[in-house]
């Protein structure tokens, strides 16, 4: 289990604030971090890397502290053994597929594995080539391989579906489930993304200015929130209501007008509107 | 035409180009990858010679080499190597001049390299030197070589320090600047001609290279 209870005073030019995190995650348990920029979510990542340190307070995974201001412990980011997938992706521009995929092993580590993941990821013909000459879904791919190479023992992620199209979301968002999940670490995921944390997020931590303002399931977060706009499919269409598909979550809408199945909407949770989407499957 | 000189010059300026690609490589990492005190007076060190007059420079350096000196009697007396009015002392000099036109571009280009790939190196268990070697010096690679390139060119005109600390023994220390300077003041104006054309040759090349590199580095 991953305990966080820090403190750290953060001065972001014209504002500043204390962040104070004070968070327990299971192994296997995948966390989304939510809130407005600025909030300190990057921030807390960074600290839980050991990119930054905390001003006061501990972290610790599986009892091993990687830092503690009472004890004056700090372990190097290098020692952390923590896979961070970044907002732009980082594959090394200068290296190969295959040559940014065996940086990532760690000493000892086969490099069998590299290969026969290279194949079930569908990407053993382009290990030879470039990250510029891959296209956006085998790149995606790519990074989650070399997260997954490093045998983390806690993986963070700052928003790794921000300037991805819907399919290429919806892809990492199943690859995330069904490769991220069996490893059984834990998983902090920095996402403005209200679907797929509702797909794939077992819990939402929402931030504002540093604190924690809410802890609980992505549906009651979500579902309660003034601030997100929901995009479900309509899953059936019943006498005067419709079944909305948002995620994990179905929603049964008061609905007169013409509507078919599958169409998307945009759902607007706390006034409790919502409307036809414009642009279905990517956003209105 | 005596071409002596030009070819002196030319090994001066590719050994010292070889020996500042090592010694810029190793400097760059500790200035940038470390914070020390008086990390801030030793880039202004290193700078210094882009602003001290040549002979300025050349003056101190010719007191350093002075035999009697601490650094000129243990180079000259325990290493045998003797500095003052030698090839090697204007080698020694010249990579001293020159290590700001190494340097600037290299760290130029070490500021623009996104801290995010520094991070993913270190979260993968990779130390500082790895991380540099690996990861920051491929991707500035055109600024390395086009630090080397400047270097190349400085060294080939510098005048002021060569004459200071070299003055002008042939086969040894008269290179092509000083030719030149002499072809001048004894009036051989057609030779000094060919002198100047050849000189201004070279750095023309290397200022299309220079451009090219630079061209790549925006890239």
């Amino acid at each position: 289990m991953l305990k966080i209870d820090i403190h750290k005073q953060l001065d972001s030019g014209k504002e500043s604030f204390v962040l104070e995190a004070k968070l327990q995650v299971q192994g296997g348990e995948i966390v989304a971090l939510m809130g407005p920029s600025g909030a300190g979510k990057t921030t807390l990542l960074q600290i839980l890397a050991g990119l930054s340190s905390a001003d006061r307070g501990s972290v610790k995974l599986k009892n091993r502290s990687y830092q503690d201001t009472a004890t004056q412990t700090f372990l190097k980011p290098q020692d952390r053994r923590i896979a961070y997938i970044f907002q732009e992706g980082g594959l090394f521009p200068h290296m190969t597929l295959k040559e940014n995929l065996r940086f990532a092993l760690p000493p000892g580590a086969s490099s069998e594995t590299l290969e026969a993941n290279l194949h079930k990821l569908d990407l053993a013909d382009m290990k030879q080539r470039r990250p510029d000459q891959l296209s956006g879904g085998q790149r995606q791919r790519a990074v989650l391989l070399r997260a997954m190479l490093q045998q983390p023992h806690m993986l963070l992620m700052d928003e790794p579906l921000s300037a991805q199209d819907e399919a290429r979301r919806a892809q990492l968002g199943h690859l995330i489930q069904t490769w991220i999940r069996p490893l059984h670490i834990p998983v902090i995921w920095v996402s403005h993304d209200a679907e797929e944390v509702l797909n794939v997020a077992d819990r939402v931590v929402y931030m504002e200015e540093g604190k924690i303002q809410r802890i609980d399931s992505p549906e009651n977060i979500l579902l309660t929130s003034p601030t997100e706009t929901l995009r479900g499919r309509v899953s059936e269409v019943q006498k005067n209501h419709v079944i909305v598909q948002i995620g994990r979550q179905q929603l049964r809408l008061p609905y007169q007008g013409k509507v078919e199945k599958g169409v998307w909407i945009d759902v607007f949770p706390l006034s409790g509107t919502y409307q036809i989407a414009k642009s279905p499957g990517t956003g209105t | 035409m005596n071409l002596h000189p030009l070819w002196l010059s030319l090994e001066l300026a590719a050994l010292t180009t070889v020996i500042l690609l090592g010694l810029g490589v190793v400097i760059a990492y500790g200035v940038h990858f470390f914070q020390f005190p008086g990390r801030g007076i030793l880039r202004m060190t290193i700078s210094l010679p882009l602003v001290l007059p040549p002979t300025v420079l050349g003056y101190y350096l010719l007191i350093a080499f002075q035999p009697e000196g601490i650094f000129g009697s243990f180079v000259t007396g325990t290493l045998h190597i003797p500095l003052a009015f030698s090839f090697g002392g204007l080698l020694l000099g010249s990579v001293i001049f020159s290590l700001p036109f190494m340097l600037g571009p290299v760290f130029s280009a070490l500021k623009q390299v996104p801290q995010h790939y520094i991070d993913l190196a270190y979260t993968m268990g990779k130390s500082k030197w790895v991380t540099y070697w690996k990861v920051s010096l491929p991707m500035i690679r055109p600024a390395i070589w086009s630090g080397a390139a400047m270097s190349f060119a400085h060294t080939m005109g510098e005048f002021g320090v060569v004459w200071m600390i070299g003055g002008s023994i042939p086969g040894e220390t008269k290179v092509a600047s000083i030719e030149l300077f002499e072809l001048v003041e004894s009036m051989q104006y057609e030779a000094a001609q060919q002198y100047a054309w050849i000189l201004l040759g070279i750095s023309v090349i290397i200022l299309f290279l220079v451009q090219w590199l630079e061209g790549k580095i925006g890239s």
